[in-house]
């Protein structure tokens, strides 16, 4: 049976070189990129050259000058999301990007106590570690499998859920480096090709562990 | 599609329609092993044109037996598929709508060209069409033809050993419907500063091609819609 | 006007709809001193936040925010999505191809009132706007559960006078290419 996550978050995070000043609702009110309303009533913790940093009711933004992060836990919104992404650097055509990760976190409920810890157990095995370790327990797993084309790696985290409990987070981040910085064209291509399927993927590759016998 | 894997005999005439699928289609043996395709769809199960698919099936070699492929309508929903149709069979006559080759037209196509931010601009299939029609150029690939209202398109003579005489005429569009064609696609063409969207075409039948076959003593009917 | 704790424990004013007042223009934002950080290349979300100033100068103030996240006063579960365009409208009804995600059926046809459009969206309803049409939950932080019938309409960018000078020259190229019997 598929289980839907008690929290589903899609984020993009850019490596490259940005002008946080530009990112303020106003901006984003100006080009029609959100409707006014969200503009209006968004949360600006900070903007300035250096740092822009506010959220909306469905995602949060927040520019440094060479990074770029953009989430929303709202799974209603993964597409606005996307959109959105690609509408921003399509107006911000000359911006360097230099690297995108395409990502989705999901938090799972399981069933019970014992079911998280046969989990962790059937993820990362403890009894290597008790001959050095009293009570060895799981933190953080990450597994990476490079991609040659498009360049990059996917990189999934695998953990106990700090927000649902007891739960399993699964972070999986799907990483483009462009070998262009300015081609902002491969960018978009990218995010309009492949987010829905990253999307997909995330969720199978959850799936894949989950459905397993442990 | 396994099940069609015994072509039809030369001197047979075959109708094979196909859809719905993103879109239909049409193939007909017209005898001799020599076919034509009326507009494309694409299959489920391959992702390839779905006439190229089933020729395959029959064994038959698309490149040298399609003789004429035509295209009705404008819309990817009824042609999904063409461009590689017209890629694949570089020797078939190709027609389309005579409605469609005025400037706005084009222009209309162009505008809704690389959506790098939406799939299924609704003109997807014809911006392919354009640029493998300017890939197989001459010498390769002869001109487009025109197709309207009582024009032949296509005339294969039992004199060169063929068991039939074969005429293919196209019934439509009148010039009355091309000025109403002119018209809608005028209406397409996006102003500057509105958000993009997809093309949707409102009143199809003035573009559409309808065709008139005619094989020996047989006659069909295939009206655009 | 609120103010933000710095590193060293000074306070910097900040006007909340502006930004940092004009004589904050040489912040830095750091929390800590610059270091070779292995996992620089990283694209996934931070737990912290990391990140060296401008050029790696020393520097002369410091901001401290946390990394990017979300409040969890809601928790939602699509149950279905669909994509899909409108293809007319008349007498405050939508008629619209719809087609699931993720999903080879073939595309259906709808119809739903306006109304069901938000108000904020509904100047972009026009024949051939893109819309997400979700079904799912909402689950509040106080234990309430709403269902949801969401309607947003896809935000694009609009068509631009240079786009559509490019699409006339092309226009006219292939006119000619392909008129010249």
């Amino acid at each position: 049976m598929t289980q839907i996550p008690e929290i589903d978050q899609a984020s993009v995070v850019m490596l490259g070189s940005f002008n946080p000043a530009i990112f303020h609702p106003a901006w984003f009110k100006c080009y029609k990129l959100i409707r006014d309303e969200e503009a209006d009533s968004a949360e600006i913790r900070l903007t300035s050259p250096q740092f822009a940093d506010f959220s909306t009711k469905w995602f949060h933004l927040q520019v440094l000058t060479e990074r770029f992060y953009i989430l929303t836990n709202d799974s209603f919104h993964f597409e606005p999301l996307r959109d959105l992404v690609l509408s921003i650097f399509s107006l911000l055509e000359h911006t360097p990007v230099k690297a995108i990760g395409l990502n989705r976190t999901m938090h799972f409920k399981m069933s019970s106590i014992e079911k998280w810890h046969s989990f962790g157990h059937f993820i990362a095995p403890k009894e290597i570690w008790k001959d050095k370790m009293k009570n060895p327990g799981l933190l953080s797993l990450v597994m990476q499998d490079k991609r040659d084309d498009p360049p990059g790696s996917v990189n999934v985290r695998i953990g106990p859920s700090e927000q649902i409990q007891p739960g399993i987070f699964f972070e999986v981040n799907n990483h483009y480096d462009l070998k262009d910085n300015n081609d902002i064209k491969n960018l978009l291509k990218i995010i309009k090709d492949l987010w829905d399927g990253n999307i997909v993927f995330a969720r199978e590759m959850a799936e894949n562990l989950l459905e397993r016998e442990y | 599609m396994s099940r069609y894997t015994t072509p039809p005999s030369l001197d047979e005439l075959e109708i094979s329609i196909f859809g719905p699928g993103i879109g239909e289609c049409i193939s007909i043996h017209l005898g001799n092993n020599e076919w034509i395709i009326v507009d494309s769809c694409i299959s489920r199960h391959s992702n390839e044109p779905i006439a190229l698919e089933y020729l395959k099936a029959l064994g038959i070699d698309p490149v040298s037996s399609v003789k004429l492929f035509v295209v009705t309508h404008w819309h990817d929903d009824h042609i999904r598929g063409a461009a590689r149709i017209l890629n694949t069979c570089c020797d078939a006559k190709f027609a389309y709508s005579d409605a469609l080759k005025c400037e706005e037209f084009f222009k209309f196509a162009r505008s809704y060209s690389e959506q790098i931010l939406m799939e299924n601009s609704g003109v997807d299939e014809f911006n392919l069409i354009f640029k493998e029609l300017l890939r197989s150029q001459k010498p390769v690939r002869s001109e487009p033809e025109r197709a309207s209202a009582d024009r032949r398109l296509l005339y294969l003579s039992k004199d060169d050993n063929r068991p039939f005489n074969v005429e293919v005429f196209s019934l439509s569009p009148s010039d009355a419907a091309k000025r109403i064609a002119l018209q809608e696609i005028s209406q397409l063409i996006p102003e500057i500063k509105t958000t993009k969207r997809r093309a949707i075409s409102r009143t199809p039948n003035y573009f559409s091609v309808a065709l008139w076959i005619t094989i020996e003593n047989w006659h069909i009917l295939l009206a655009g819609c | 006007m609120q103010k933000l704790q710095t590193q060293y424990d000074r306070s910097i004013p900040f006007n909340e709809t502006l930004g940092l007042e004009k004589e904050q223009k040489d912040l830095f934002v750091i929390t800590g001193e610059p270091t070779e950080d292995p996992h620089s290349n990283r694209t996934y979300l931070p737990d912290t936040l990391e990140s060296t100033g401008d050029n790696g100068k020393t520097p002369n103030k410091v901001v401290s925010l946390r990394s990017p996240s979300l409040s969890l006063q809601h928790k939602f579960k699509v149950l279905q999505k669909w994509e899909g365009t409108i293809i007319e409208i008349l007498n405050e009804e939508c008629r619209a191809y719809i087609r699931e995600f993720g999903s080879q059926n073939s595309i259906e046809e709808v119809t739903f009132s306006i109304e069901e459009i938000p108000e904020a969206d509904r100047y972009l309803v026009v024949p051939g706007a893109i819309f997400y049409w979700s079904i799912g939950y909402d689950d509040h932080i106080d234990g309430q559960r709403n269902r949801i019938s969401s309607i947003r309409l896809r935000r694009l960018p609009v068509w631009t006078e240079k786009e559509l000078k490019k699409a006339e020259e092309e226009a006219k190229t292939l006119f000619k290419l392909f008129n010249s019997e």
